[in-house]
């Protein structure tokens, strides 16, 4: 349920680039990765508060996806994506390699309790409280964004960027501050992971993760924040769904994870503007 | 037609996540009189995937044993899949103590133990783990059945040590956090001049082989996974051709030894190299049945799996305490070596380092 | 001084396997202009299928795997593929089909060869060559890998074949009113990528081992290789492949064995920065 609501911000911002922008990022899940080891690193080591460690989570976050935006941005179509993939790579070998700083293979353990203005949330149902006004907290925030001039803009780019540059916006920019909110509010989603789980490795935030948070979407239907919501709680629930029907025990898990990909398959081939999509991309 | 069925489905889903998310975490239908209900948490599918499945049938072949001694108790197993992941794990937790109920867990990956061991120590049931705890370890109902790892890397930095070697290759995987901190131990307690170098996969191995080959090294110390350890092994025998490496392996090799035997081809390739060793644990007898009844030799760390579920069926009690109590002081010789504890739930073992004579370790 | 050839020939050997993997790939982007992953597949159906039959048959078994292989790709680019892009599906969407496909393909090798370690070709006699120790299989592959680049070249240059091919990379539309016909040469060509995939992956799993997860990682590669040239030229992929091989090497070398991923892409981004079409641009037309 938690990891429900940590997920929907994850789509839901994801969603925002590649669904209303139009860009094919993988590199979601490192930023993901640095909120969470920022809140972990930040709350261990240095005591700071969660809260705190949020802030300093987001402006780490902003700052290095901002640099990797402009960096990205001189790639097209399918290069960006590759690019993209580079850096999650890079982000992979980073937080795997600096033991020093990220612990390595080994993690980093026993990361407290969020501290809620002297209220120590340890209970389940209250960082289930906390997450969900997270997560509502984006979908608002996502509709404001969508609904707002801006976010207009940024959905024009995606049809036609050329057109949109003729008006003289400067699309590069409008870019940029779409990857950036997205990747901030990823960064917030891997702060709470890092609280709730109290232990980050660098395991949590590879590629797969990534193909996950994007499988999500596409499910779910892109530009649709219905879309986004559903195809987070399908991708989650599914293998536990999964989970509760009997299978023959000696291949059980593997066959779920066929049974996965098969249905992958399915989708793309039976409604591949996903359920709930505005927009084939 | 999918946009009616879908979003049922996910109610249905969501209703069960719910339910198990606020239920109860009372385990009173996993344990009744003469009736025990346990858990398998195991990595099924992912990369230990063909671990875990060894695991699974050296578990399922404990509790056929046992009840062949003891008919009046009925056990119950259950199989769940972790992928070796912490997410995966957490639920599957979740629907083994709120849904299904189960009594004790026998469970090995690493993280997932890390990421929960505050939360089964809450719930009190007894846990039996091959996997280490990396932290917050303790007196308490979680159980570890490998050994401690800190101790025997310890044992054989000294033992290196001793032997007077001129530049030392450490042959690392930095991925597994396990092999890290050996790593570590190692680095720490051998007071010689060493170089460490890491590999991961096949082309790193050769790479590194070549290397150390190379810089004239005269030993090298593999702390290696049943994957890596065996294709450094091959591709350093490979240019080693004078044999002028010693080699030295820690309880890897013994626990993998399926492993090197398949990747090496033929095992007296190891001849003359030094490894630790368990004291005391026969496999040839498991492994025998192990094959005959699944048509393959078993995995790494089958053994252990069939002694943690040995031990934790051998130690139930219906009350809970007495059950983590009777595991805690068990003494028993399985396939794994002798079984026994520190006060803490760690398995305690008594290790020494033998050389490997005519393609086998068994003494 | 032996070891920079020692190095040198497994670089190559290296190169050779991403060579024959990035240039199938290439073949299949340039027609189907989307990052097909389930070409991954391919490579550990190959070596898979190999496992199988080479019990019964001995090494002669790289025939029936490979066309096996083949036979896959044929059915799942005809019976699948094909349709999805009848119906104008997007190149995301494709994409997300074809790791549909090939989470599928590895779960289902999983199931029935497990996830554990197997090895393909246990005969590990080497010869040495001035020290340098090869082994059978090194120079086979490197020795295939050389064969298929200049066979493939030339089909590519002097056939009518790829000459199709050439005009549909660059303008599918226009090809296809001049009557090149599509779909025949979509499937043809997915099915020759296949096959050379299927035959890495054999070649990379006698020279090391294999898992149900070797495909993507190769693939990884393979793609690397090819976008470091040119992504839809697959008669210069083995440049790009040679170029990651040395890098991989170096980094490994002088660095160390858990920085070599990292390395490469952050290579390849640099490359793609200063040239963002690849060292090689495509003569001509611009592809977006």
């Amino acid at each position: 349920m938690i990891v429900c609501s940590i997920f929907i911000p994850l789509a839901l911002s994801l969603d925002l680039v590649v669904g209303r922008t139009g860009i094919l990022s993988i590199a979601h899940a490192g930023f993901y990765g640095l909120g969470a080891y920022a809140t972990a690193i930040l709350t261990k080591t240095y005591n700071f508060s969660f809260f705190s460690s949020i802030i300093l989570g987001v402006l780490i976050t902003a700052f290095v996806s901002y640099l990797l935006s402009k960096i990205l941005s001189r790639l097209k179509g399918d290069y960006y994506t590759l690019g993209s993939f580079g850096v999650i790579i890079i982000f992979y070998s980073l937080f795997i390699n600096l033991t020093g700083l990220t612990g390595g293979a080994m993690g980093i353990f026993s990361i407290p309790n969020p501290n809620f203005f002297g209220l120590q949330i340890s209970s389940n149902s209250w960082f289930l409280l906390m997450s969900s006004v997270f997560m509502l907290g984006t979908l608002a925030l996502m509709q404001a964004v969508i609904s707002s001039r801006f976010g207009l803009i940024i959905q024009a780019v995606r049809d036609d960027e050329l057109a949109v540059k003729v008006f003289g916006y400067d699309t590069a920019s409008f870019k940029t501050v779409v990857f950036v909110i997205s990747a901030s509010v990823a960064a917030i989603a891997g702060s709470f992971y890092a609280a709730y789980i109290s232990f980050v490795s660098p395991n949590a935030f590879t590629f797969n993760e990534s193909i996950l948070i994007l499988t999500m979407i596409i499910i779910g239907g892109l530009a649709s924040k219905r879309g986004a919501v559903f195809g987070a709680l399908f991708v989650i629930l599914l293998p536990e769904l999964l989970r509760f029907i009997g299978l023959p025990d000696s291949i059980a898990a593997q066959l779920r994870v066929a049974i996965y990909g098969a249905i992958l398959m399915y989708l793309m081939y039976k409604k591949p503007t996903g359920l709930f999509g505005n927009y084939s991309p | 037609m999918i946009k009616k069925i879908a979003p049922v489905v996910l109610l249905i889903a969501l209703g069960v996540g719910l339910v198990s998310f606020f239920s109860n975490k009372v385990s009173n239908e996993g344990s009744s009189e003469g009736y025990v209900k346990v858990a398998l948490l195991l990595p099924l599918s992912g990369p230990f995937g063909g671990i875990g499945e060894g695991i699974k049938n050296a578990s399922l072949m404990a509790v056929e044993d046992y009840k062949l001694t003891n008919p009046n108790l009925q056990v119950d197993i259950v199989v769940e899949d972790d992928s070796f992941e912490v997410v995966k794990g957490i639920s599957a937790y979740n629907k083994l103590t709120t849904v299904e109920k189960v009594a004790g867990i026998m469970m090995i990956s690493t993280p997932v133990l890390d990421a929960l061991h505050e939360e089964m120590k809450e719930d009190g049931l007894p846990i039996v783990s091959i996997g280490l705890q990396s932290e917050g370890v303790g007196p308490d109902n979680i159980f570890q059945t490998t050994l401690a790892p800190i101790a025997p890397i310890e044992f054989l930095a000294q033992f290196v040590d001793g032997k007077n070697h001129q530049k030392v290759a450490v042959i690392y995987t930095n991925t597994l956090p396990a092999i890290n901190s050996f790593h570590d131990a190692f680095v720490q307690n051998y007071s010689k001049s060493k170089a460490s170098f890491v590999v991961t996969d096949a082309q790193t191995a050769r790479n590194v082989a070549t290397k150390i080959v190379s810089e004239n090294f005269d030993a090298v110390v593999i702390l290696q996974d049943a994957v890596a350890g065996p294709l450094v092994t091959r591709e350093l025998k490979t240019l080693d051709t004078n044999n002028e490496l010693t080699y030295y392996y820690d309880l890897q090799l013994a626990t993998s030894w399926t492993e090197y035997k398949k990747i090496l081809g033929d095992t007296n390739k190891l001849n003359d190299s030094y490894t630790l060793s368990i004291k005391g644990g026969d496999t040839s007898a498991f492994a025998q049945q192990y094959e005959i009844k699944y048509g393959v030799p078993p995995t790494p760390f089958a053994e252990y799996g069939y002694d943690s579920t040995l031990l934790l069926i051998k130690g139930y009690d219906q009350d809970t305490t007495v059950w983590v109590s009777n595991i805690q002081n068990d003494r028993f010789v399985g396939p794994s070596g002798e079984m026994a504890f520190d006060e803490d739930g760690v398995r305690l073992q008594e290790i020494e380092v033998i050389v490997v004579e005519n393609g086998t370790i068994s003494q | 001084m032996v070891y920079f050839f020692q190095i040198a020939i497994d670089t190559l050997v290296l190169a050779s396997v991403y060579t024959l993997i990035g240039t199938g790939f290439a073949l299949r982007y340039s027609i189907a202009k989307y990052l097909d992953l389930g070409y991954g597949a391919h490579i550990a159906i190959g070596a898979y299928a190999y496992f199988l039959f080479s019990e019964y048959f001995g090494v002669v078994a790289i025939l029936p795997a490979v066309i096996f292989s083949v036979t896959v790709a044929y059915a799942s680019e005809r019976f699948y593929f094909a349709k999805l892009e009848d119906k104008k599906s997007s190149p995301m969407v494709m994409m997300i089909a074809s790791l549909g496909f090939m989470t599928l393909v590895q779960a289902i090798i999983a199931i029935f060869f497990t996830s554990s370690v197997q090895v393909l070709h246990t005969d590990a006699s080497v010869i040495k060559i001035y020290d340098v120790v090869v082994t059978y299989i090194k120079i086979i592959t490197i020795a295939v890998a050389f064969s298929a680049v200049i066979l493939l070249n030339l089909v590519f240059t002097k056939t009518k074949f790829g000459k199709h091919l050439i005009a549909v990379s660059d303008n599918k539309d226009l090809a296809q009113t001049s009557g090149i016909p599509i779909k025949k040469l979509s499937i043809i060509s997915a099915s020759i990528a296949a096959g050379v995939a299927a035959l890495s992956g054999i070649l990379y799993g006698m020279d090391t081992i294999i898992t149900p997860f070797i495909g993507l990682s190769l693939l990884l590669s393979g793609i690397t290789a090819a976008i470091l040239v040119n992504i839809q030229d697959p008669k210069k992929v083995y440049i790009g492949a040679l170029i990651l091989a040395v890098i991989q090497s170096l980094v490994i070398w002088f660095i160390g064995g858990m920085w070599k991923d990292a390395a490469v892409f952050l290579l390849l981004i640099v490359i793609l920065l200063l040239r963002p079409e690849g060292l090689l641009r495509r003569r001509g037309i611009r592809q977006v």
